[in-house]
């Protein structure tokens, strides 16, 4: 579900926003907008310019051209005042060697100014099921529990924004639903939350909105419909035969609605831009064949990323769709 | 919307942060203790050899006996602070907790100024640690210790100041941690080296006539003049010079002239790291 | 390139540093040059100072009447020495013009004409300045002199003659009882220098250019220098400290700002005063030789000067003055006998010819570790300078001094230990807990 204001600014808007080294163009005229109250997932292979991106945008990266605005106030000039409102986690999880984690989080509510830290620091410790290492040294956690504890400090002083990049890389399958579970309250206590992340299946699953970068460039933005629709066949049916029959395919290709049909001897892969299970099999036994097995599927994230981005790599991806089951 | 707060209070308030954590860091590292009982141990021989003096001659003549010692702790004291400042810099960096550090409501200036005044309050309680210590000693052996003490103490706060200014400056300028340890000690080495070398030749040339050293001596006489105005230690002999002259307005220039080094070197270090940036 | 770079520094600097040390064995060229020579002044004596033109900076003391005399003569190098030599005897020619005193950025300050001058050393007191006399007054001495020793020479030779005849009349009456041997005249010690022409100057501290400027009004060549009139950084009261334990040894002590130990045991000080000054050791060096190399400009000299006169030494206690004394004649006297040792005496003048001290006595003040001394005037005012603290101190230094040594690091311990703790609990609660 996404949540829209067209009346309130967007959290993050970037204009033209590019960055250069030595000629080299990294980010190329980036145009994003993040709204309020959703969650953004920023995705692109390796090397597309995610990282970079995320880093002019927290300001430790002066861009090249082009600027960035939160809350309808630009970086540039107001990014500390700015800053206080934003939550971040690094791809990389950065803790001091000589802190307890309870320490870490006491010193960073005090650096944001929080009140009530003690209360709000076990309280976020607690959600993360940190509690009971908030007395060890942050330096012997191991890599996901310094995820949690770096997401408990972006979290301490209730941000308007999170930005977040790969925000469950090193969790086990408990610590991402935990994550999960902490952005989709944040969401609902209306805060905006960017998510860069290379686990696509975690971006579907919670974003509202996606932006996929390739080469600098923002290749498609939009929501989960509005790039599937754009991109790619509504439904793929696979429909196993019992024998194969000539002619069927072209048959098939007359309907309304079909895209695409290819046959492997007893097997038919038939795009659709709808759902025609029905006419399908009524083609078929009309036919006189006999459908052994039929199996209707959506394009995944996955799917619509690679067909974005194989071409921008001049290559095939390698793998057959893979994605939600549908009865 | 949240309220955006002042920005007075943003920079007092990080600079703050970043100090008390700095100074926490620096309490729990033995480099402090260490170096404040080496200043001692060089003070105890200092002394011994002082009494060991005055007990064969009957009676002799002796510039105050702490003022060596205590010059003596606060280069030593001062340099060390120095370089842990500005290693302090580069390995936050190089781990990344700089980074993690400037996503939140900090600038450049706030940041370096937290360093600054973090090693600085240590060099202070060092410093005031040895001069308790002084005082014990000279209650024990019956030595003078005069208020001109205070006076080089005092002075002493402002070229560390300035030490550590130069220190962070060099810390925004190189990298790596090896880079820095390198860059600050192959300086002091150097400054070292044409210190003593023009004190040798003074003295070989004065007392052996070695004339053939004229030229080299007087080359090194002119490094040093230079050195004299970029180095924090010798306006700490300056101003002490002045002291025991009792020329006060010569001690102030001295002070001042510190405090304007430590700030400008600081704002050149902010500016430096904002152009290369907190990344690793 | 490197290795070639550095080649070429060491060999310019071989260069550079083995030609002044050259010897040459053969007779040195002499060449006839415009040179300054200085009746330099130091306050209390007249030196003579030599500046060739290799030199081109003169020194002169601030406040101080020097004389200048520009000449001509012929100059040589003289390598065991390292410096420019003149020959007056070969050469000695005065350089008439006017002398100019100028600002550094060419502003006129003094023309200087030259004056007939004449320095009288040797009727003055010892240690007292030599007596000069400038203008009239140095004719009109000289003048004076010559005329008393023309009349000595005159009743030397009537005394000769009257010896002659005293000696001729013996020779013929060896009887004669009435014959009386003539009284020769007094002696006559008095010496004059005939006067000189030179010229006068006294400046106030800071540095200007010094040039003559002959009669056509051109500037003579070789005459430009800068003139340095230098002035000491500090003044202050020493004193050589002479223990009565061991008075063969004095110390010194220039400055208020340093302190007088006594052992423990405590001992009588004789003190001598002396007024001192502090200068910069090159430009001190240079006062007296324009051609100095060898002192440095980064150090400072303690010079003494004239020794103090019509005052007292205060002996102060607690800050407050318990006894005064004034400065006394001693002589040391050999304990008689197979004991090693010597005491300090009052001077008396019917057994010793002359004292072997001139001081203040400070005796060790009972009961008291430390006290002061400075000197006053007959009026009571106190002479800037002449505070020293004299302090006993202690033997040595007792073991428990050592352990202080230890303190930062005992401290250092516990807090380090209780870190270490915290660290070691944590890896073993993570252990405990599979993390």
């Amino acid at each position: 579900m996404s949540f829209r204001n067209i009346e309130t600014p967007a959290v993050i808007r970037t204009v033209n926003l590019t960055k250069s080294y030595d000629g080299r163009v990294t980010v190329n005229k980036l145009n994003l907008k993040v709204l309020p109250g959703e969650i953004y997932g920023f995705l692109g292979p390796n090397g597309a310019g995610k990282t970079t991106t995320i880093r002019m945008l927290v300001g430790l990266l002066p861009p090249t051209s082009g600027h960035v605005e939160f809350f309808g106030h630009p970086a540039d000039r107001e990014l500390v005042q700015i800053r206080r409102r934003l939550g971040v986690v690094g791809e990389y999880s950065f803790v001091y060697d000589d802190m307890t984690a309870l320490e870490y989080l006491k010193f960073f509510a005090r650096f944001y100014g929080v009140r009530n830290e003690q209360k709000r620091i076990m309280e976020l410790l607690e959600q993360l099921e940190l509690a009971p290492y908030a007395q060890l040294l942050a330096r012997d956690f191991s890599q996901g529990m310094q995820k949690k504890l770096s997401l408990a400090r972006a979290l301490l002083h209730e941000p308007d924004l999170l930005i977040l990049d790969e925000p469950v890389s090193g969790l086990d399958p408990y610590g991402i639903l935990q994550v999960r579970h902490v952005l989709q309250e944040q969401r609902q206590a209306g805060r905006a939350i960017f998510l860069s992340s290379h686990i696509l299946s975690e971006v579907e699953r919670t974003a509202d909105r996606i932006g996929i970068l390739n080469k600098g460039q923002l290749l498609m933005e939009g929501t989960m419909e509005e790039v599937r629709s754009k991109l790619a066949p509504k439904m793929e049916l696979k429909v196993e035969l019992q024998a194969p029959i000539a002619g069927l395919s072209q048959r098939l290709e007359h309907l309304a609605g079909v895209k695409h049909v290819t046959c492997q001897e007893r097997v038919l892969n038939i795009q659709t831009e709808t759902d025609l299970r029905v006419a399908v099999s009524q083609t078929i036994t009309s036919a006189g064949g006999l459908v052994v097995s039929m199996e209707a599927q959506e394009p995944s994230l996955e799917d619509v990323f690679v067909k974005l981005t194989e071409g921008q790599r001049g290559e095939r991806s390698n793998g057959t769709a893979r994605g939600k089951r549908a009865a | 919307m949240t309220r955006l707060k002042p920005s007075l209070y943003l920079d007092l308030h990080s600079t703050s942060m970043v100090s008390r954590q700095t100074l926490r860091t620096l309490l729990f590292s033995p480099g402090i203790y260490v170096t404040l009982s080496l200043a001692l141990a060089v003070t105890m021989l200092l002394l011994r050899n002082t009494l060991g003096v005055i007990n064969s001659g009957y009676a002799t003549v002796l510039f105050e006996p702490f003022v060596t010692p205590l010059l003596g702790m606060c280069i030593l004291g001062g340099l060390y602070v120095a370089l842990v400042a500005t290693l302090s810099v580069t390995r936050e960096r190089e781990s990344g907790t700089l980074e993690t550090l400037f996503y939140g409501p900090i600038r450049f200036h706030d940041y370096l100024l937290g360093k600054q005044v973090a090693h600085l309050v240590a060099y202070g309680g060092m410093t005031i640690t040895f001069l308790l210590v002084c005082l014990v000693l000279a209650w024990l052996t019956h030595l003078l210790l005069t208020p001109l003490l205070l006076a080089i103490a005092g002075l002493s706060l402002a070229t560390t100041a300035a030490l550590i200014g130069l220190a962070l400056w060099i810390a925004s300028l190189v990298r790596t941690t090896r880079g820095t340890l390198l860059a600050f000690v192959g300086l002091i080495v150097v400054v070292l080296a044409l210190q003593v070398g023009e004190a040798s030749l003074v003295s070989i040339v004065g007392s052996q006539q070695l004339l053939q050293f004229v030229f080299l001596r007087d080359s090194l006489i002119f490094l040093n003049q230079i050195v004299n105005w970029v180095s924090p230690v010798s306006y700490l002999f300056q101003g002490t010079d002045a002291a025991v002259r009792q020329s006060w307005g010569e001690w102030v220039m001295y002070f001042l002239i510190a405090l304007l080094y430590g700030l400008v070197t600081l704002n050149l270090a902010a500016v430096q790291l904002r152009r290369k940036g907190v990344l690793r | 390139m490197k290795r070639a770079f550095f080649c070429l520094v060491l060999a310019a600097w071989f260069a550079l540093t083995a030609v002044p040390s050259a010897v040459h064995a053969d007779a040195p060229v002499k060449e006839r040059q415009f040179v300054w020579g200085v009746l330099a002044s130091t306050g209390h004596d007249y030196n003579g100072v030599f500046s060739p033109g290799v030199a081109p900076s003169l020194y002169l003391l601030a406040g101080q009447t020097h004389i200048l005399l520009p000449s001509y003569t012929l100059v040589y190098y003289w390598p065991i020495d390292h410096e420019y030599k003149p020959d007056w005897a070969s050469l000695n020619e005065p350089a008439a013009g006017t002398v100019e005193i100028l600002t550094l950025d060419g502003r006129v300050l003094q023309r200087l004409t030259s004056e007939t001058y004449l320095m009288q050393p040797v009727n003055t007191p010892p240690g007292s300045p030599p007596e000069l006399l400038r203008g009239e007054q140095a004719t009109a001495a000289y003048h004076a002199y010559e005329t008393k020793r023309e009349a000595y020479y005159a009743s030397m030779a009537e005394y000769d003659k009257k010896l002659a005849e005293y000696m001729r009349q013996q020779e013929l009456t060896p009887n004669d009882t009435f014959l009386q041997k003539p009284d020769p005249p007094p002696t006559f010690a008095e010496f004059f220098p005939p006067p000189s022409p030179g010229y006068f100057v006294q400046l106030d501290p800071g540095a200007y250019r010094l040039q003559l400027r002959d009669a056509s009004g051109q500037i003579v060549p070789g005459s430009q220098r800068t003139l340095i009139a230098v002035t000491p950084r500090q003044e202050s009261v020493g004193y050589a400290v002479i223990p009565e334990s061991k008075w063969t040894i004095p110390e010194q002590s220039d400055e208020s700002s340093e302190i007088i130990y006594v052992t423990a045991q405590g001992t009588t000080l004789y003190l001598e005063p002396f007024r001192m000054r502090e200068f910069n050791q090159q430009e001190l060096a240079r006062l007296s030789n324009p051609q100095d190399t060898t002192a440095s400009p980064n150090r400072w000299q303690w010079v003494q000067d004239a020794p103090l006169n019509n005052v007292q030494l205060e002996i102060l206690s607690n800050g407050q003055p318990v006894a005064r004394v004034a400065k006394q004649s001693y002589s040391v006297k050999q304990i008689p006998g197979a004991a090693l040792g010597y005491t300090v005496v009052p001077f008396d003048a019917s057994a010793t010819a002359s004292p072997d001290l001139e001081a203040f006595a400070v005796p060790a003040v009972a009961g008291a570790t430390a006290y002061a001394v400075r000197l006053v005037y007959e009026d009571g005012i106190i002479v800037p300078g002449s505070e020293r603290s004299v302090i006993q101190a202690n033997d040595t230094l007792s073991p428990f001094s050592y352990a202080l040594i230890f303190l930062p690091l005992g401290g250092g311990l516990v807090v380090l230990g209780w870190r270490r703790r915290i660290h070691a609990r944590s890896l073993k609660a993570l252990a405990a807990m599979g993390g």
